[in-house]
């Protein structure tokens, strides 16, 4: 093989590759004339074939089969370190909302005196202690 | 449990959500096997791969609110798996960078006979191709993996690997480069 089609297989090889990672990367019509190319030199063929098989071998590598006792393992520790995932996480997320539109409400209203505020900041934080209280109370539906 | 195994994933995450923990135990049922295997081609350990696993299911777990249910859940404890097993490769050379590590190729093993005429003796693609990839750095197997043997999209892999999808390209690129020429040079002892 002369240094001018070793030249030309490389480059062509290296393009191809390229096309293979990313279609948009090669024009359609050099694609075609590359695979005519693979098609016809007994060298690229060859390159190409041993591709194809190391590629379906990839999904011909065999799985190992995960250590029998995982699930009661995970499902274990679950329940020994109860998750931070709390069901109720929507209420909570509504309590901190309201605390927000409570306080964006005094600042844009005011209030007569500071104990008047401190007041009506104490009633809502006990009322939203109140509902995460009840909340937390209700039976939780685990199998 | 077999009706939950049924279910998608959305369906399972939003009952487990709700407090019903089978519907977990349905979600780790389905993917124990992807989650161990893709961490185990990652550390080549048996026990690490179990301790990384289980791990990997208990902080999807606690995490599982801040999963954002509009993307695909896979890759996101894929993600989970990979760091999982980021630290593990991290905690064995503390006193090197993650970069030098994951760019480390294994010890090659002195190859006696035996390994030799095993290894031309091989007949099956895979087998073979799983001694090759055992020879490679730890990052270019992990991502050649997930593309080849796991079919994920080069935006899944990004999604795991925490990298942009054109690194994910680049480093699949020269993994590509590396198995074919590891493999060449099996085919030639074949040959030969």
């Amino acid at each position: 093989m002369s240094v001018d089609k070793f030249d030309t297989c490389s480059e062509m090889r290296k393009k191809f590759d390229l096309h293979d990672l990313d279609s948009a990367s090669v024009e359609k019509s050099e694609v075609t004339s590359m695979q005519a190319h693979f098609e016809e030199c007994g060298n690229c063929k060859n390159w190409l074939a041993t591709w194809e098989i190391v590629k379906m071998g990839a999904k011909h590598i065999a799985d190992r089969p995960a250590p029998a006792d995982m699930v009661q393992n995970v499902m274990a520790k679950l329940e020994i370190e109860p998750a931070t995932t709390s069901p109720y996480y929507k209420e909570i997320i509504f309590a901190a909302a309201c605390l927000v539109v409570f306080m964006a409400g005094l600042a844009v209203f005011g209030a007569e005196t500071l104990a008047e505020m401190c007041a009506w900041g104490i009633s809502f934080i006990m009322l939203v202690l109140a509902q995460r209280v009840f909340a937390a109370m209700r039976p939780q539906a685990v199998a | 449990l077999q009706t939950l195994l049924t279910y998608d994933d959305d369906k399972l995450i939003e009952l487990t959500l709700r407090g019903e923990k089978r519907s977990y135990e349905a979600i780790v049922r389905k993917y124990e096997k992807l989650v161990f295997n893709v961490v185990f081609q990652m550390l080549r350990d048996d026990s690490s791969a179990a301790d990384v696993t289980q791990e990997t299911f208990v902080k999807a777990y606690k995490a599982l609110n801040t999963f954002d249910r509009k993307r695909s859940f896979r890759p996101w404890l894929l993600r989970i798996a990979t760091n999982g097993a980021l630290n593990v490769i991290r905690a064995n050379k503390p006193y090197e960078s993650l970069e030098a590590l994951l760019e480390e190729a294994p010890a090659e093993e002195p190859r006696s006979h035996q390994d030799v005429e095993r290894e031309v003796e091989s007949i099956l693609v895979g087998e073979r191709l799983e001694l090759v990839l055992n020879a490679m750095k730890p990052i270019h197997r992990h991502v050649f993996l997930l593309r080849y043997q796991r079919d994920l999209s080069y935006e899944e892999i990004s999604e795991i690997m925490g990298e942009p999808v054109t690194t994910i390209k680049s480093l699949l690129f020269r993994a590509r480069a590396k198995v074919r020429e590891m493999f060449s040079e099996g085919e030639a002892l074949v040959e030969g």
